[in-house]
């Protein structure tokens, strides 16, 4: 049986690597799903992706850090399918700023995205606290729970900070919310994946020496990065009935690189 | 929809250990109803007859192995016994365990403490051990360990004890070590870690508490109940799963978000 049967789910960063795999496993597991990102081209991408099931996909061009523009995007979505089953906030991974971008700019960037998240689970999560039911899944960048996954080339400083802070933040907000929203039968959890092969993770992975490569992969104890559906795989495993009892809680998914 | 859906464990050899009762045999069901052919391990016979008889009605191949998972020669014959039944060892679930009541630090005398390290510890050791050779030459394997809420934070009713605690902490570290051993041949190792779990033994033990520690106890937790066994088997059926391909020496919280972390 396909585990989303008729459940709406909201998935913010959809244009990314990571929440378009995630769109992509909802929609085999029978979702209807509203597909959420500032990037007009890469929702465009991702609604192509999904075009054999566009009865049930919407897509919205929001600006996540704006809360007028976040509670549209709970009407609209309750306006098209009636209810909101599912949040996920894939909106950090797709915003993982490049090495060389500018201290300032790239917290502000970063920044934007937990101030996006909060603001998405407490508006989604009012809807869910309402109806009594509900799954919130925050997907963090894995430098907020212990550090980045590898160091930055050389000549480059400080940019793993942002993610850092961001993260921890996503994460703090996850237990916080998990105390809040729990008693109205709604779970709110988190995956945090370590390094997961992407264009962009590609292109910095193209940019490091052959032995910071070879140091990297010695830390994974599966000698591998991971792929975007494999996130995706305990992403859904916490959207569905299967982690009913799960709350609060951080999954890792990086092949064993750092365990906790 | 139904048959375009293909079973998440079809094919699949499973052992599950103290799979007779409570968690491991509503892992084992579970298991069972994704496709997987099971090895049901016990010490309790009678208890092992019924489950089997159950998991069988679901159209499920069971073996049944009478083992005690503290005694390193039956764990080994248990292991070489699927083998020779099924060819491979997919899955092991470490289930077997259990704790001697709320004792503490100066109430758990000598043999205590091995008891229940040998049972909850010393016994997970020896099926990871032993399974390591057959997983190896399949280059794919999940090892799925149940620790503890215990091991983890502390007992949040204070039943399972000092030496419970201290050796689901143990199955933890365990469980990393292993995991980064294993994890060059593709083979997964993780744990769960529940909370309060209401199986038939969960149930006993629950009742036992005075009720004021029952109510705090579902006052702290923010989802205001405790856990059903399949729960727990849900959890187990994802880490043995493709979708957990990536997960590895992780641990998995259950706890209804009674400690968040």
């Amino acid at each position: 049986m396909p585990e989303l049967l008729d459940r709406v789910a909201v998935v913010t960063g959809a244009g990314g690597a990571v929440g378009a795999a995630v769109a992509q496993r909802f929609a085999g597991e029978g979702a209807r799903i509203v597909l959420v990102d500032e990037d007009q081209h890469a929702l465009g991408r991702i609604r192509e992706a999904l075009r054999h099931h566009a009865g049930s996909v919407h897509s919205l061009v929001t600006d996540l850090t704006s809360e007028s523009q976040v509670r549209a995007l709970v009407a609209r979505t309750l306006a098209r399918f009636g209810q909101v089953d599912i949040l996920v906030s894939a909106m950090g991974m797709a915003e993982e700023p490049p090495w060389d971008e500018p201290g300032p700019t790239a917290w502000e960037r970063r920044l934007r995205s937990l101030t996006a998240c909060a603001l998405c689970c407490g508006a989604v999560g009012t809807e869910m606290r309402a109806r009594g039911r509900g799954r919130i899944v925050n997907i963090v960048a894995s430098a907020g729970r212990y550090r980045s996954a590898y160091a930055c080339p050389e000549g480059v400083t400080g940019t793993g900070a942002p993610s850092a802070a961001t993260g921890g933040g996503m994460l703090a907000l996850t237990r916080e919310l998990s105390l809040e929203l729990g008693p109205h039968g709604v779970t709110v959890n988190a995956v945090v994946p370590g390094w997961i092969l992407t264009e962009r993770s590609t292109r910095e992975w193209e940019r490091l020496s052959e032995r910071a490569r070879r140091d990297i992969l010695a830390e994974i104890s599966l000698g591998r990065p991971g792929r975007p559906d494999e996130v995706a795989g305990a992403v859904l495993f916490l959207a569905s009935d299967a982690s009913s009892y799960v709350s609060g809680s951080a999954i890792d998914v990086n092949g064993g690189w750092w365990m906790s | 929809m139904k048959g375009t859906f293909r079973m998440k464990l079809a094919e699949r050899v499973a052992i599950v250990t103290g799979g007779a009762l409570g968690i491991g045999k509503a892992i084992a069901t579970a298991c069972a109803r994704e496709g997987a052919r099971i090895v049901l391990c016990d010490i309790a016979a009678p208890a092992l007859t019924a489950a089997e008889a159950e998991i069988r009605a679901l159209g499920a191949s069971v073996l049944c192995l009478r083992v005690d998972v503290t005694d390193g020669a039956q764990v080994a014959a248990m292991v070489e016994e699927v083998v020779k039944t099924w060819g491979r060892v997919d899955i092991l679930v470490n289930n077997a365990g259990g704790g001697i009541g709320p004792k503490g630090l100066t109430e758990t005398c000598d043999e205590e403490w091995d008891a229940v390290v040998n049972l909850n510890l010393k016994g997970q050791f020896l099926c990871c051990r032993e399974v390591a050779a057959p997983m190896r030459c399949q280059e794919w394997g999940r090892i799925i360990n149940i620790a503890s809420n215990a091991g983890r934070y502390r007992s949040n009713t204070g039943f399972g004890g000092l030496a419970y605690s201290a050796a689901k902490g143990g199955v933890l570290q365990l469980t990393r070590s292993v995991a980064h051993e294993l994890g060059s041949s593709g083979i997964t190792v993780n744990s769960i870690a529940p909370g309060s779990v209401l199986s038939e033994r969960g149930w006993r033990e629950f009742e036992a508490l005075p009720v004021e520690l029952r109510e705090r106890v579902l006052a702290e937790t923010p989802l205001g109940r405790f856990a059903r066994a399949e729960e727990i088997a849900s959890i187990a059926v994802f880490l043995a799963s493709d979708d957990a391909s990536y997960i590895t020496g992780a641990t998995i919280v259950a706890n209804g978000g009674w400690c968040a972390a």
